[in-house]
Order: C-alpha cells, then structure tokens, then sequence
C-alpha cells in the first residue's frame, strides 16, 4: 500500500505561474519569495509581481511565499490548473514584525535585531495628521519641542539635546544645521514611509553624532506601479483665525508621481508648504514661511546583479517679515544628490556604492523699510562622500563592513578666517553571529579620522536572547562621538545686541559618550507586545560656552553628565478596527555635580488610539500626550549662565483628534483637530493653540 | 418752492457739518509716531514740546547703558526721563483710549523707574528669547517746565531702533 502512495500522489506537469499581491492595497509585490516547502527551489516575483517555476512536479505540494514586512503565507496545491495562482500578502500591522534598518544598516525584522528600534509606522504618521517631523516627534512622550529664537525648533529627545542625536533621511546625515542643529519642521512628513528610533550610543555604525541615539526619517520607496497622488491641505490656528479669518492660514500642496518604464522606475514628488502668520513663527518675528520640496528618484535595474539609484532633491524654504522698523528676509537652499551602485559579487557579497553630494546655503537679510541694509549674512555648506558597504550573509551569520571618505567646506559670514575644511575618513565593521535561533551577537568597530587632527574609535556589542517564544531581552553597549561643530571651531561673531565677542576654538576635542541599553520585550500574544528599556549614557568633554575674558565668550570641553531614562512602550491591536499605542518616559539626567539637567522632563505618557467604522470608511485617531510638571531653565543674570529655574512648569496635556472618510477607492477627506484643549505656554511651548486642518488626497493607481 | 426747499437744506448740510467738525477739533488728540535714530550711533534725545530731536532740550532720552552680566559688563539700550519730567503709568486703557491726564497727585519723578531693569523699564530683555522686548505699558508724563502732559507708549525695538507714540493730553 505504501508503495502505491506515490502513484495516487504524484502529477508531472512543467510550470506553475501565479500573482503576489499586498492584500490591502492589491499592489503587485516585487521580489517575493516563493519556495516549494521542503526543497530548495525557488524563485522571486518579478516587477509586475509575477513568478514563474519551471520543473516537475509532485502533488500535494505546499508553496511558502515570503517578504519581508509581510506575513508569510502557505499555499496548498493539490489540483490543477496552476497556472494563475493569486497570493495575497498580509502586512505585519503590529510593530514587533517590521523589518528596521537603522540599529545595523541592514534590513532585520525588528525582534530579531539586538539594537532596540522604536518605529513610528506610515499608518502612525498619517493618524497623526503632523505636517512635519518636528510636530509629528513632539506628539511623543519623551520629547519635547521648543521653537528656537534663531529659527527653527530645537528638540529634546529622551531629555537630551538634539545636537547629540543623529538625524538622518534615507541613513545619511542632513546637511545644513543652523545653531548646530537640524530644523526638523523643515521635513515634510507627506513623502515618508516610516521613522527609526534608536537609543545610545551609535557611533560604531555612524560616526559623529550618533551619541544619545539615532533618528532615522525613512522616504517612501514601495512604490512600484504606475500612480499619481495629489493631495491638498489648509489648515488655520484659533487665534489667527480670530483675528484675520481664513485668508492668513497655512497651506500644503502635495504631488507624486510613480512611472514605471520596463526597468526604470522613476518617482517624481514635489510639495508645497506655507505658513503665514502663524502664532508659531511670530514668535521668531516671521510672517510667512514657504517651503518647497522637489524629489525625484530614477532606479534602474541593469540585470539580475546590478541595480543603479539616481536621487536628487532640492529643498527651498524662505522666511520674511516685516514691521514699522525692519524687513527679514532668511532663504535656506539644500540641493542634494546621490548616485547609489548595487551589485552582488559572485552571490556572496552584496557591495553598495554611492556618492553623495549636498550643497547648502542661508541667507539671513535684514533691510530697514527705507532701504537701509542692517544685515546680509550668508552661510555656505558643500558635502562630498564617498562609501561603500561590503554584506555577506550566511544562515547564521552577517558580515557588513565599510569604508567612507568625506569632504566638507564650509564659509559663513559669522566666520572671519575665511572659508573651512574637513576631511574625515572611516573604516567600520560589524559581526552578527546567531547561536541556536536563541542568542544573536553584534560586534562592531568603527575608527574616524578628521584631518589627522584627531582620531576617534567608536566600538559597540549588542546581545539578543529569546527566552520561551514570549521574551526577549537586549543589552547593547557603545561609545559615541560628536565631532566639534565648524561654528564651535571658527565662529568669529559680534552679538550686537549685547555687544559681546564670540571666538571659536580650533582645539576643542570630541564630546564622547558611552552608554548602555538593557530592554525587554514581552509578546502577550501576536496582538500585543510589551517593551520595556533602560538606558544610562555618560557624556564627557561635552562642549559648552564660557567667558575667556570680559566681553568675550568662546567654548570649552569642560561639561560632563549622565542621562539616564526607562521607557515603556506598549502596542496593542484588539481587533482590525481598534488598535493603540501607548509610552511611558521617565529620565533623570544629572551633571557632574549630580544636579538636575534644566529643561529636562522628567516623566511624561503618550497614548494613540486608531480606530475604524464601517469597513475602513471612516477611520479616526486619538493622539494625547501629558507632561509632568518640571523645571525649565532660565539665565542666571549674575552668573551669566542658564540654571534651573526655580519654579516648576504645570503639567499639561496635549490632545489631537484626526478623523479621515473615504469617499471613494481613490479620494479621502481628513479632519485634524490639533491641541483640542488649546493649551499654550509663551516663554517655552506649546506656542501654537487650538487648530484645524481640513485635508483632501487623491491617489489613482494602475 | 421747491428751489427754496433746496436751498435751505443744503445751508442746514453745511451748518450741521461745520458743526461736526468743530466738535471733532475740540476733542482730536493727534498720535505722533517716532522713529529714534540707532542707539549704538550715540544718546538719542527727544524734545516732546517741539516733536524732534533736541540735544539741548529734551524731556527723554535713549541710551546705552552699562550694566552688569556674568562678571562682564555689557551695553544695553534703555530709555530715561529728563530730571524735570515727572511720570505716572496708566494701564487701565488702551494707549488709543487714554485722552485725559490723570491727576496730578499720580505723578512722580522717574528715578531711573524708565530705564534698563527698573520698575517700568520701557526696554526689557527677554532671557529665554534673547530679545530686546518694548514694555507694555501706558507712560504719562508731565513736563514740570511747560505744564504739558503726554502720553507715550513704545511700539517697538529693532536692532537698535525704537518705534514709540506719543500724544499731547489736554490739562485736567
């Protein structure tokens, strides 16, 4: 009888042919795996989503179709015909199964990496309803926003500095930092796809400023059929609207395009973006910002082996006001470009390649109304880079290393010497070993060179254990740097305002830190997880401003801290119409003198809430957040510093209520109620009140 | 009748009009907006009786003024009434809404109230913002010399340059 088994069992036919689609959106997926279970044949879905297996075959047989972000699915064929067989893919909705790239610079899926990644998913950005990054991270516990009086915001992020996190766009660093710091308002959230989260000391991967932890914003690039989107937004605050009605709001004009040409895939996205008298930029004397965003990517797949990314982007934001005594006029320019190179050698070694080359420009102009110049200062970045990546993988292990050359000049008005230059060069490694599907290992080891004027190594280790299927515990240790800034090293700059001399200083050294992560994760059951991480970071060398002599301040390597913070996040996806997300931060960051760091908020709860109606028809979100009271900082008049105040702020709640309708297969509308309770607070934020945005999105696909 | 029905109304137009006009002549209180030189080009002094710059006779003045921060000493702009100037502050108002002088028991002499860090400095520096911010007061002041009353309120500060208004209060 067990001999006949085979005979009953067994079809020969010659191929099999079938669709992968995302079950949600019905959009072919490309480079899906699909292997017969139990044998190593295979092969990957093409551009149009289509796989093709050519053999003989035996039924039943079971297809397993894999990609990552997706849940892999079985496919059981016991019958013919089996020619046009429709695979729907299901995205991993709950955050434990998406694939992170930041903590390694390869794509893992997230509980299986040792670095801790936080992900703030598409879904989330969008229920935010946040025009920009800046607004969209202060939404979260643990941060907090201020808007800076030299423009721009500057964050705080788990208590600590944004200078000491490293903000990047698609894994590289963003050119063009005012006051040391990148404006984050000025990164629309409309193109993106996601945003990483990674906390400690990162400099083993990214060199400098990778100190406290790593914001990695990722741009939108799943797109692979032929789609236009246009979308448009106005928007309007309480107290503007009070006073002028709806002609001085803020506008967003957004446009996408996505044509696939046989191997070309190019994606063209532009958005516009402006702001007028909004409460936010009087603060800083401004009556209108206008940002314009141009995006354009060309991919092109050369053959199985090699593919080659062209990107290209500018961004071009003008600030003006204007009152009785003076016109401003700032016009911040960032073009960027990059040519990207992958190929894989001889099937073991994946080489990325890419250039980057990033110019920036400030110019900051200050004209009385009857034509008297004040001011005219312009500030000038070029950035040249070279790198390339080396990864190989095998079942067990990982191998990435890399080597990276880079170039920047810089010049400015505020710096008397004339024009600047940096050269760094960097050569990285890093090791990921797995034992037994239960401990995973991460070595790594970088060393920068800048100029020969110093020499940093940044190493780091990394450690995953998977304890009974519902646990997972992470401990990372690293060391992180942050070069000195061109300013720090070369400003040559007269407040006239108080009429004091600030001098850089060649000779300052690397602030460092070196810090530890220890997290837990706890997976109730595939609808929930729980995670919970402790992190402490010494800093060391930090630099601050001091008096070198009475008139005249420069900087130092003389601050020393450690921050410390436990976070507790929690996802939770009770059914396909309810989900939340909620985060507890607490942090206590202390100097060497063991005081209370100013500015610090020292607990502080984030809750989102997702919600849905009559099949996806209307869809709201909740997003609230509650700030512990604490002591901001203020200037000791006698001691010429910023000490704690003495008072301690309120505490506040901040609540934002999104509601979008669908009203069709391609047009949404959405609502945005931003700060329902209308709290502000004029010397440190909130500065903007009660507002609403009314959105409207069309997407037509083919 | 009807050419004398013309008439007679258009004389009643005129008289009522001219009359409007007086009314309006006797309570007008003309604002006067001044814009100061920049301060880092010297002391800047005001004369409120003629409306211009008078170095000789003025009744206020904008200045740098030394003073103290961190060890170091810096120059801040600040503004300071003239000995014979007396000044009382009104912020029961708005600045627009003010056209009376308030009684003379509310004055009293400046005694440095006017400048940088006094009681009713007109000039502030804002330590979180690091800007130089107007006050938001109503200033009175009362020239001991003419008898005259003014009102005066500071608009704005700009890189050196102060935008302020000022008004003649009728005598109460």
């Amino acid at each position: 009888m067990a001999f006949c088994l085979p005979l009953f069992a067994n079809h020969y036919i010659e191929k099999i042919e079938g669709i992968v689609l995302d079950a949600e959106t019905g959009k072919e997926i490309i480079q899906a795996n699909v292997v017969i279970v139990g044998t190593d044949f295979g092969t990957v879905s093409d551009n149009d989503g289509k796989f093709k297996l050519e053999n003989q075959f035996s039924f039943p047989m079971r297809l397993e179709i894999s990609h990552v972000g997706y849940l892999s699915h079985i496919e059981i064929i016991d019958q013919l015909p089996i020619d046009n067989i429709l695979i729907r893919l299901y995205r991993q909705s709950v955050q434990m199964d998406e694939v992170v790239v930041t903590g390694t610079r390869t794509q893992k899926f997230r509980n299986e990496t040792p670095i801790a990644t936080e992900v703030i998913t598409k879904n989330d950005i969008e229920n935010s309803g946040a025009r920009n990054v800046a607004d969209l991270l202060s939404q979260r516990a643990g941060v907090s926003l201020q808007t800076s009086v030299a423009g721009g915001s500057n964050l705080n992020i788990l208590g600590m500095d944004s200078k000491y996190i490293l903000i990047l766009i698609d894994g590289q660093p963003i050119t063009g930092k005012f006051n040391n710091r990148v404006s984050l308002d000025q990164i629309l959230t409309a193109p993106l796809e996601k945003i990483e989260i990674v906390k400690g000391p990162n400099s083993s991967l990214y060199g400098s400023e990778a100190m406290g932890g790593i914001i990695n914003i990722i741009t939108d690039k799943n797109k692979n059929n032929r789609q236009v989107n246009v979308s448009a937004r106005y928007g309007n605050t309480q107290n503007n609207f009070k006073d002028n009605g709806i002609k001085n709001g803020s506008n967003n004009l957004g446009l996408n395009i996505i044509q696939p040409l046989r191997d070309l895939l190019l994606d063209v996205n532009v958005n516009v973006d402006e702001t007028q008298k909004d409460k936010s930029v009087q603060q800083i004397d401004i009556d209108k910002v206008r940002r314009v965003v141009f995006e354009a990517d060309a991919s092109w797949k050369l053959n199985n082996e090699n593919k080659v990314s062209i990107k290209t982007s500018s961004y071009d934001q003008v600030d003006s006001g204007s009152s009785k005594l003076m016109n401003t006029n700032t016009d911040i320019d960032r073009k960027n470009f990059s040519l990207l190179h992958k190929t894989n050698y001889q099937k073991r070694w994946n080489v990325n390649q890419t250039i980057i080359s990033n110019n920036y420009s400030r110019n900051y102009v200050q004209e009385r109304p009857w034509g008297e110049l004040e001011k005219d200062d312009l500030t000038s970045e070029k950035h040249l880079e070279y790198e390339i990546l080396f990864n190989k993988q095998t079942e067990s292990k990982e191998l990435n290393a890399g080597l990276e050359v880079y170039r920047a000049n810089y010049s400015s008005d505020r710096i008397s010497s004339g024009e600047q230059e940096i050269i760094s060069k960097s050569i990285f490694g890093q090791y990921d070993i797995k034992i037994k599907n239960q401990l995973n290992m991460i070595f790594g080891l970088r060393f920068d060179d800048y100029n020969n004027n110093y020499r940093v190594s940044s190493p780091r280790i990394g450690l995953l254990y998977g304890l009974a299927d519902k646990y997972k515990i992470r401990m990372s240790w690293g060391r992180g740097f942050r070069a000195p800034s061109f300013m720090e090293r070369f400003i040559d700059w007269n407040n006239v305002q108080f009429n004091y001399l600030i001098e850089g200083n060649p000779d300052l050294v690397p602030e460092r830190s070196n810090g530890i992560t220890i997290g837990m994760d706890y997976f109730r059951s595939r609808k929930s997880q729980l995670s919970l991480s402790f992190y402490s970071t010494r800093f060391d060398n930090l630099i601050q401003d001091y008096v070198k002599r009475p008139g005249v301040l420069s900087y130092q390597n003389i601050f020393d801290a450690t921050f410390t913070g436990i976070e507790l996040v929690y996802d939770w996806t009770f059914s396909k119409r309810l989900d939340s997300k909620w985060i507890l931060n607490w942090v206590d960051n202390r100097d060497a003198d063991n005081n209370p760091i100013p500015n610090t908020i020292p607990f502080s709860i984030s809750n989102l809430i997702n919600f849905n109606f009559l099949n996806n028809f209307v869809k709201s979100s909740i997003n609230a957040k509650w700030v512990a009271p604490y002591k901001p900082q203020e200037y000791d008049v006698q001691k010429g510093i910023y000490i704690l105040a003495e008072e301690k702020m309120n505490a506040y709640t901040l609540i934002n209520i999104r509601t979008s309708i669908k009203l069709n297969d391609s047009i949404n509308i959405s609502l945005v109620l931003d700060n329902v309770g209308n709290y502000t607070n004029t010397d440190f934020g909130p500065f903007i009140g009660r507002a609403a945005y009314l959105e409207l999105s069309s997407t037509i696909s083919r | 009748m009807t050419r004398l029905n013309k008439i007679i109304s258009m004389i009643m137009i005129f008289f009522i009009i001219g009359c409007e006009d007086k009314n309006e002549d006797d309570n007008e209180i003309v604002i006067y907006e001044i814009t100061t030189e920049n301060v880092s080009d010297g002391p800047y002094y005001f004369n409120f009786v003629s409306g211009t710059k008078d170095n000789s006779t003025w009744h206020m003045v904008y200045q740098n003024l030394e003073v103290s921060f961190g060890g170091a000493k810096y120059e801040m702009p600040s503004f300071s009434l003239h000995n014979g100037v007396m000044m009382a502050i009104d912020n029961s108002l708005k600045f627009e809404e003010i056209n009376q002088s308030p009684s003379p028991s509310a004055f009293a002499p400046e005694n440095g109230r006017m400048k940088y860090e006094g009681k009713n400095a007109a000039l502030l520096y804002d330590m979180q913002s690091h800007k130089v911010l107007t006050s938001k007061e109503n200033y009175i002041i009362y020239d001991t010399v003419t008898h005259k009353v003014y009102k005066i309120y500071f608009d704005e500060y700009s890189s050196g340059v102060v935008l302020f208004r000022y008004a003649e209060l009728p005598g109460n």
